[in-house]
């Protein structure tokens, strides 16, 4: 929709090109000889009835046949079956018809995984995928938006294990991860968009614009549009603590939008709040090592230069003292698309914020403790086991995330004293 | 074939699913084993009319039977009840609630054997306390620190200044505090003259001095002000005067 193409893959009438400008257009999609645009895609399931829904949905003439691939079996919410033996099944495949549409692109940037690390085919599936990718490609660039286990209650009871054990594993082959949990999508759907009981659907809405925010410095052309790679080496600055907070504002029903501003500042402070955060994290408590504010549509540098030194004057926003943060800012003029079905108000502006905190590590610790008690127990381990899974890779994973764990201390101890604090 | 999403719950999962209604009972039970972890045969599974209605049905139909022998609608909840109370879902669920649980922590040892570690990263690119020129500075700033605390004695009236405002009180200790900062700087206790504080003279239930709930306070040397007003906190007629 952002780039003027229908949901069969031709041009919007009265455009005679996408929008976007050619170079970003074509980042994410492909031309065929006869006008059609096909997105540079792959969707993947080990079971095919959600397959199935794309095959005969509004989208069906988008894509071409193989670039949706789906088994017969589904992981079962399993990694060890996503992993080892019903994922492993479908993995030269994939590879194949991967290599196919690699071949198409005239220089190759990278990769952008989308997929969930509590569900057995997300978790399992993924981190194979992943591993293989960077045996095919190389240094490629991965990025990976990770739908992450809400800290409450759990999708399924082994969420923890397939958690654990897929950041395990990706660790070292992803580059950059921006993890969404549930529950704080939830929230922001109840309490930003009065929407009683959220559903996949809105949910989904929700997340689609942040990913379209993340992007859209790669799939449009502007003058203070900073390249997403260059985000990343400001945001990633020891490659295993690669896992940015995303906050995103506005998140405002179509009934309240007429009541606010919707000014640059107001937007800027809101990415601030833990109500327009992705993962239920407090910052707070933790510090700044990068931050980076993507903002889109009618926005003037000088009001965002003006916003954040509001913000950096605030004391709650701590810095780590081994390395200078800067606030960086990227500015696209293109504003955010409303999708029909979405909740979301139509708006002139909007901003997301990618910053790299340590009380990300939050999130971790409390996974881990249920990876803890569970598996203190063996609880469900023979699940994985009787898959082909060795006991051993529990204890192999759940001990590198608490390096991970320890990674975040370390790189958030040693700041100089603070005269204010008071206990 | 008919698929609807619906709300599987149980005591420890939540979660939207998509089930088809062609699948049999049993078939349809060992799926919930795997989402919620009650085995088929501690199940007692329960379809809600509507999400929000408290009215519900007892999926009780032989295992062969179909599952479209009930009325599914989308985005209604199904509830799986685990009757086995010896269960080891339900020592989780105890557990899960329960914050005292033993979280794995990484020794000291092992992590710096570690090949990968931000330790390792901040050694070899000269960060943090790696970075002498940023260690002296601090060192230099926690002497400044230290020193200012030398004017302070137990006893002295004095007020703390926060902000804008300041809170009166008395000093009441004047030292390293472990519970804080590893005993890195010097801190001063102040008991306050009202309950402004945010503790008793305690810190982590280690005790530094007396006073009442939200009277007590630690801050830096640099928050103290020297008062010249004697106030004694704790003789009676103070009370009287408040």
């Amino acid at each position: 929709m952002e780039h003027g193409i229908t949901p069969d893959g031709y041009l919007q009438e009265g455009l005679t090109r996408p929008k976007g400008g050619e170079e970003g257009f074509s980042t994410f999609f492909a031309e065929t000889g006869s006008g059609k645009y096909v997105p540079r895609a792959l969707y993947v399931d080990l079971e095919p009835n959600v397959i199935d829904e794309v095959r005969t949905g509004k989208y069906k003439n988008l894509f071409h046949p193989e670039q949706l691939i789906s088994g017969k079996e589904d992981a079962a919410n399993n990694y060890a079956r996503g992993h080892y033996t019903v994922g492993r099944e479908l993995l030269d495949d994939i590879s194949d018809r991967l290599r196919k549409m690699t071949d198409q692109c005239d220089g190759l940037q990278g990769f952008l995984f989308t997929h969930s690390l509590g569900g057995g085919t997300g978790s399992g599936l993924g981190s194979l995928l992943l591993e293989q990718f960077s045996n095919d490609y190389g240094k490629k660039s991965k990025l990976e938006f990770a739908v992450y286990p809400a800290p409450q209650v759990s999708t399924s009871v082994v969420e923890p294990y397939n958690t654990v054990l897929t950041t395990h594993t990706t660790l070292e082959n992803a580059d950059c991860t921006f993890m969404v949990d549930n529950e704080a999508i939830y929230e922001m759907c109840r309490k930003n968009l009065n929407i009683a009981r959220p559903n996949f659907n809105n949910l989904n809405n929700l997340i689609a614009q942040v990913v379209s925010s993340v992007t859209a410095s790669l799939r449009f052309d502007g003058s203070l549009n900073v390249d997403l790679n260059e985000f990343q080496t400001n945001l990633v600055p020891y490659p295993r603590i690669h896992f940015p907070l995303v906050s995103y504002a506005p998140v405002m029903s179509k009934s309240r939008i007429t009541h606010e501003a919707n000014s640059v500042a107001e937007i800027t402070a809101a990415c601030f709040e833990p109500g327009n955060q992705m993962v239920k994290c407090d910052p707070r408590l933790g510090k700044y090592m990068a931050t980076c504010l993507l903002y889109r549509g009618d926005v003037v540098n000088r009001d965002v230069q003006n916003a954040v030194s509001v913000i950096k004057s605030k004391k709650t926003v701590q810095l780590v003292d081994w390395c200078p943060t800067g606030f960086k800012i990227g500015i696209c003029y293109q504003k955010p698309t409303q999708t029909p079905e979405s909740e979301l108000a139509d708006v002139s502006r909007a901003v997301c914020m990618l910053s790299n905190t340590t009380a990300i590590a939050d999130a971790w610790q409390k996974v881990d403790r249920k990876f803890d008690l569970m598996y203190k127990k063996r609880a469900f381990v023979h699940w994985y086991v009787s898959e082909g899974m060795e006991e051993g890779e529990f204890a192999e994973a759940r001990e590198d995330l608490a390096a991970l764990e320890r990674d975040y201390v370390e790189l958030g101890a040693d700041t100089f004293p603070d005269e204010e604090e008071e206990y | 074939m008919d698929f609807v999403n619906v709300f599987v719950t149980s005591d420890l999962t939540s979660s939207e699913r998509r089930i088809c209604l062609d699948w049999t009972i049993e078939f349809f039970k060992s799926r919930l084993e795997l989402i919620t972890g009650v085995l088929t045969a501690d199940q007692k599974v329960w379809i809600y009319k509507s999400a929000d209605a408290a009215e519900r049905e007892e999926i009780t139909a032989e295992g062969s039977q179909i599952l479209s022998a009930y009325q599914i609608r989308p985005h209604t909840r199904i509830h799986v009840d685990n009757m086995n109370p010896k269960s080891i879902l339900r020592e989780l669920e105890a557990e899960f609630s329960d914050d005292t649980g033993q979280l794995y922590v990484i020794d000291d040892e092992k992590y710096k054997q570690r090949k990968e570690s931000a330790l390792k990263w901040k050694k070899e690119n000269g960060y943090g306390e790696f970075n002498p020129k940023l260690q002296a500075r601090k060192s230099l700033l926690v002497q400044e620190i230290d020193n200012r605390a030398e004017l302070f004695r137990v006893g002295q009236s004095c007020e703390v200044l926060s902000g804008n405002t300041s809170k009166s009180g008395v000093i009441k200790f004047v030292g390293k505090v472990d519970e804080i900062d590893n005993g890195k700087c010097i801190w001063v206790g102040v008991e306050l003259e009202l309950p402004l504080g945010k503790n008793d003279g305690s810190l982590k239930g280690k005790r530094f001095f007396d006073c009442e709930k939200n009277h007590g306070c630690f801050v830096k040397p640099s928050k103290i002000r020297l008062t010249q007003a004697n106030l004694v906190l704790s003789s009676p007629n103070s009370e009287n005067e408040l």
